[in-house]
């Protein structure tokens, strides 16, 4: 498939319909109705517990293509079998695709994630990150970023920051595995499908994490899922990049960033964050966008 | 039920779904407070709508968005996101 | 066909390599290796062509990447062992549930802690709920013609449930034995191919796995069935097995049991040893006899009632231990016993736990102390080779 170049080359037609029981304005939901549209019908969707777990519902599905959901820990090696099955049977022209949430991938799920990873298994592993354990509530998880209130990281007396945690660096951690990987934005459809483009056409493994805007748990009106998704890349605490054979690339460049307190503000878990923990979280986000601009076009990990 | 009244199965008694797609046909219209409403005198026809609802409830068709009412379930994305305020949003009559 | 002295870790292998397995996820424990080992050296030498042999980072992801491959309809082995048993726990269930029929192999050994690598059957029994179809060989041809038959089982419309063939480690597993190798040719005749129709293809969309409401119990109450037919083929399979191979299995192991008054039950490679020690004691004018367990799930309740109609007094000899509880198939026997006319008297014996070697001077003092109970009318719970008294 050739690189899309706008929205209007978006292909129209939908292997994800709707009528499943996932929140309205479900952003991972989105994510996958337009990965699929570059995917096509010839894909296997590994799911790990999650929120999109919800997304069939016996006995309905919105899924047209295949779906397996194993456990919560181990959809990258359930991928692996499936692939290793297909390549039995000859099949060549089918996708095998991961799409697993933050706390399946960065948590609990790492080991079966980096064995598949390292063995440059044929798979697409894409990571909706709604930066907590969304479907049991929103608790914390190693992808919530700094200061964000969650049910198992509150704000309280003791505690203003919420979670004081500085979330894992997953890009530059799949990148040593000498993979392709990749951050995506819901806003940014154009560029994502680009990436799911690329990783489609690999005879390996690759990793993309696509920020899994969620109203619910992120406390926001559900109407400003691609306005809070734009503002996460334009306040550089969702840069869009990618790590191909260990060296970076930013795909979406600023002059300057904005800052991050308008896209704090939309939201209610990070609405009571007490100004020391903005400052902090800003130096954070600096911190890494300078990181990012010095090994732009370089050797990265 | 006595044990011996179960009858087997064979294939309908396997926990898969082998109707792709057919949640299609379930009903969310009553998760809505709002609906969305096409204005084709102002659409420019950009399909950021149609790209970016989650639920699949608009179809892009020659003549523009088609709203399909059982999928929607109203999180006016599509309203908010439209350049050219082709979308709008009535509040549910019930 | 050919005979060769093999172990049991090569029995396992050498079935999967008959059957010609699509894919092989593997992981290393101890007393297990020596199979997966087996299998990689026989793919590095061409013995394997059609089979792909991967290496998982761990016992979990072996049975996650086994359900992936089964979900596209493939066939697939593997072979583990105590703690990786336990760590595949969890998937264990989901491979049962979504009715896919792998064949595993487990080489039974005592779990942590204390550590200890030599065999019981706890590792095992742990998993009876889950759902698998469970075997438990007594040598190294049984663990070969059990894998054999395991996917003619498994992937049998009526039952459409993973298959799990247990081995004691050691005793069986590192001890060589003859084998006889049946030939491709007959393998071939013996195992049809594998056409399901609940998994995916390229041009059949499915959904595997989807959470359900109400239906839950519907979709136990099925596996259950699926699970009782296994013991309607299990049964039919031997004639075709016997056609062919010219060995067949009874779903229940009867020795002696004809005019025996005392029973000893058993499971595993003990029961060879025991089988020596109730020849001696016939000698010696002892009617004993021995039922050996072989297929655990399926219950085949009725069978074992049946043989044990007329006898007078049963040790239930458990390799395995529910802490407060006591050995664990005392009380299936019991509960199974319960409803038959003839109601023995059942002594519990604990035996062998890590690995404990049972001689037959233990089966014969077993056997006396059973007698002695009968003598009484007092049932005992005994637990055998304590040293800290």
């Amino acid at each position: 498939m050739q690189p899309i170049k706008n929205i209007k080359d978006i292909p129209e037609f939908d292997l994800l319909t709707g009528g499943s029981s996932v929140c309205a304005g479900c952003g991972p939901s989105m994510g996958l109705k337009l990965a699929l549209k570059v995917l096509g019908p010839k894909t296997i969707i590994i799911n790990s517990a999650g929120c999109m777990t919800l997304l069939p519902l016996f006995p309905n599905t919105p899924l047209k293509v295949s779906w397996i959901h194993n456990a919560i820990e181990n959809a990258a090696t359930t991928a692996a079998g499936a692939r290793h099955g297909l390549d039995a049977l000859g099949i060549k022209d089918m996708n095998v695709v991961v799409y697993a949430g933050d706390g399946a991938t960065y948590d609990i799920g790492f080991a079966s994630l980096s064995a598949t990873a390292i063995k440059n298994e044929r798979v697409i592993y894409i990571c909706y990150n709604n930066q907590a354990y969304g479907n049991t509530g929103f608790q914390c998880t190693t992808a919530t970023p700094y200061g964000s209130d969650t049910k198992t990281t509150p704000r309280g007396k003791e505690n203003p920051i919420g979670n004081t945690t500085i979330h894992k660096d997953m890009l530059k951690l799949m990148g040593v595995h000498r993979v392709y990987c990749a951050t995506a934005s819901l806003a940014y459809p154009v560029d994502f499908l680009n990436k799911i483009n690329k990783a489609k056409e690999r005879d390996g493994f690759s990793y993309i994490e696509l920020l899994g805007t969620c109203a619910t748990g992120w406390n926001f009106d559900p109407r400003y899922t691609i306005k809070i998704s734009r503002l996460a890349v334009r306040c550089g605490m969702w840069p869009l990049y990618e790590i191909d054979d260990r060296k970076l690339s930013l795909n979406k460049e600023f002059k300057e960033l904005k800052p991050v307190d308008e896209y704090l503000q939309l939201q209610g878990r990070y609405k009571q964050l007490p100004p020391d923990g903005v400052i902090k979280l800003q130096s954070l986000v600096n911190e890494h966008w300078a990181e990012l601009n010095e090994f732009n076009e370089k050797r990265y990990v | 039920m006595r044990e011996e009244e179960l009858s087997y199965k064979g294939i309908h008694g396997i926990p898969v779904i082998l109707e792709p797609g057919n949640a299609a046909r379930v009903d969310r219209s009553s998760w809505r407070l709002v609906r969305p409403v096409y204005n084709k005198d102002k659409c420019t026809m950009c399909k950021i709508c149609y790209t970016y609802c989650p639920d699949s409830a608009i179809a892009w068709t020659k003549e523009g968005p088609v709203i399909n009412l059982t999928s929607c379930k109203g999180c006016m994305i599509c309203v908010e996101e439209c350049p050219t305020n082709a979308m709008t949003q009535e509040k549910e009559s019930s | 066909m050919k005979h060769l002295l093999i172990t049991g870790n090569e029995a396992a292998a050498w079935g999967a390599r008959l059957i010609k397995p699509h894919f092989i996820p593997t992981f290393p424990i101890t007393p297990q290796t020596e199979c997966i080992e087996t299998l990689a050296r026989w793919k590095v030498e061409g013995d394997l062509p059609d089979t792909d042999f991967e290496r998982m980072e761990s016992e979990h992801s072996v049975m996650s990447a086994a359900i992936g491959a089964a979900a596209v309809g493939v066939r697939v082995f593997t072979a583990t062992s105590s703690q990786g048993l336990m760590l595949m726990h969890e998937v264990l269930y989901i491979a049962s549930g979504m009715r896919l029929p792998i064949v595993m192999v487990n080489i039974s050994r005592g779990l942590s802690a204390p550590v200890t690598l030599w065999s019981d059957h706890n590792d095992f029994l742990d998993q009876r709920d889950s759902g698998w179809i469970m075997f438990h060989a007594e040598n190294n041809q049984e663990v070969l013609d059990m894998v054999l038959q395991g996917y003619r089982i498994a992937e049998d419309p009526r039952v459409l449930l993973p298959v799990m063939v247990n081995m004691d480690g050691y005793v069986l597993s590192f001890t060589d034995e003859p084998v006889i190798i049946p030939s491709y040719e007959d393998v071939k005749q013996f195992l049809p191919a594998y056409d399901p129709q609940h998994t995916i293809t390229s041009d059949r969309p499915v959904t595997v796995g989807p959470p359900v409401m109400d239906e839950y119990t519907d979709y136990k109450a099925q596996m259950h069935l699926a699970s009782r037919n296994a013991l309607t083929v299990l049964d039919e399979v031997q004639n075709d097995f016997e056609k062919i191979f010219g060995r067949r299995y009874h779903t229940v192991d009867e020795f002696m049991l004809d005019d025996a008054e005392l029973v000893l039950i058993t499971q595993g490679s003990m029961s060879t040893t025991a089988k020596a020690a109730i020849l001696e004691m016939r000698e010696e004018g002892i009617k004993v006899g021995l039922l050996r367990l072989r297929v655990i799930r399926p219950w085949p309740g009725e069978i074992i009632c049946k043989a044990l109609q007329n006898v007078k007094a049963i040790a239930v000899i458990d390799r395995n231990i529910a802490p407060g509880k006591g050995g664990i198939m005392l009380p299936e026997i019991v509960e199974s016993l319960y409803h038959s006319i003839n109601r023995p008297l059942v002594s519990g014996f604990i035996v062998g736990l890590g690995g404990k070697p049972q001689t037959e001077a233990k089966i014969k003092e077993i056997t006396h102390k059973l007698a002695n109970d009968l003598a009484s009318g007092r049932p005992r719970i005994e637990w055998n080779d304590v040293e800290v008294s």
